[in-house]
């Protein structure tokens, strides 16, 4: 499996682990049921790239322990 | 202060966010400010450009769809784009719940004079429950996100600087990751975490950031 | 196994809510939970070094 594709199923395994009874709204481009959102992916296009870009960039960010980031997470009034 | 409010209402999302705009308008008019709420079709750009020149307000809280180089109101008519009409935003505050806006059209807008403009450089994502979408203002889940978005013109309406708003925002988006990331929270909460982030991560502000209403 | 000190790292920080998401998806296996890639690793399996592969190409660890 090309990596492409890798991440294509990597992102389609978490979506269907979003809960039911949820959906997704993505601004102009709509409303949307985690099954569409799968079929976006599937598809690759504008929609599932947005889902993919979510996804992979929750998940890269995970490693670098930015939720524990106090330089990030500190109120810093102006 | 005049604070100038767009609330289109036409699909789930644009309900949705005009719903949870209702506090802010409530906490403007609270604060003695006069408040230009311009809902559903008023939110269209004849009405918007007239109260941008003629009221003059200090606050401009735009809801709506968007894109890179545009704003858009009721139906999804465009009322801001870069090129057009930004200027008319010179000397004002803005935060505009819209995606992607603040990636051409914010920067744009600064450079015509705006002092500030507080947005997204990609689209605002949430999620909802579906037996809540008439009922946007009891939907909990969309609450995680619209409540700490709120905090920009919340912040703004009691005097704070630009900053200090996108602080209060990005402070609040923060926050509530960090509570939903315990064992305490449900699965179904969970599922949120990675569109707060994403959210947290894309809002921006653009211009002065000291600049005061 | 290369990587699995990496590994460990990122899983220990890993707040206690995500380790049962999806972090990757095999052609046979499937998904793969973080838990599930822990004890792969953890016990150092074929698999576990398959899993540690990925998620080093993926840049997730």
């Amino acid at each position: 499996m090309d990596q492409e594709k890798e991440i294509q199923e990597l992102v389609i395994a978490r979506l269907r682990t979003l809960p039911d009874g949820k959906e997704i709204s993505m601004g102009a481009d709509g409303e949307f049921t985690k099954e569409e959102l799968i079929e976006h992916v599937r598809v690759n296009d504008a929609v599932g790239k947005k889902m993919i870009d979510v996804e992979m960039g929750f998940l890269r960010a995970l490693k670098e322990g930015i939720f524990y980031d106090h330089n990030e997470f500190a109120d810093n009034p102006a | 202060m005049n604070l100038l409010i767009t609330r289109p209402r036409y699909d789930y999302t644009t309900r949705y966010i005009s719903a949870w705009a209702e506090p802010v308008v409530q906490s403007a008019k609270s604060k003695g400010h006069h408040v230009l709420d311009l809902q559903e079709e008023r939110a269209n750009r004849q009405e918007v450009e007239s109260m941008l020149k003629k009221q003059t307000p200090e606050v401009v809280f735009f809801n709506g769809h968007g894109s890179e180089d545009t704003l858009t109101g009721h139906n999804g008519e465009v009322i801001l784009r870069t090129g057009e009409n930004e200027h008319l935003l010179s000397e004002k505050i803005i935060y505009a719940l819209s995606c992607r806006s603040a990636k051409i059209l914010g920067a744009s807008s600064v450079k015509k004079g705006a002092r500030a403009y507080i947005g997204y450089i990609e689209d605002f994502i949430f999620m909802y429950s579906s037996e809540k979408r008439t009922r946007p203002r009891e939907d909990r889940t969309a609450a995680l996100f619209l409540e700490p978005s709120n905090q920009v013109p919340l912040s703004l309406i009691k005097g704070n600087s630009a900053s200090r708003a996108y602080r209060s925002a990005k402070n609040a988006y923060a926050r509530g990751i960090q509570k939903l990331l315990t064992s305490r929270t449900s699965k179904e909460d969970t599922a949120t975490i990675r569109y707060l982030f994403w959210d947290m991560k894309n809002l921006v502000c653009q211009g002065d950031g000291s600049a005061r209403p | 196994m290369a990587g699995k000190e990496r590994f460990f790292r990122v899983y220990a920080n890993l707040p206690i809510n995500l380790r049962e998401e999806v972090v990757l998806a095999l052609p046979k296996e499937g998904p793969i939970t973080w838990q599930v890639a822990y004890l792969e690793i953890v016990n150092e399996t074929e698999l576990g070094k398959e899993i540690l592969q990925k998620l080093i190409e993926l840049e997730i660890i």
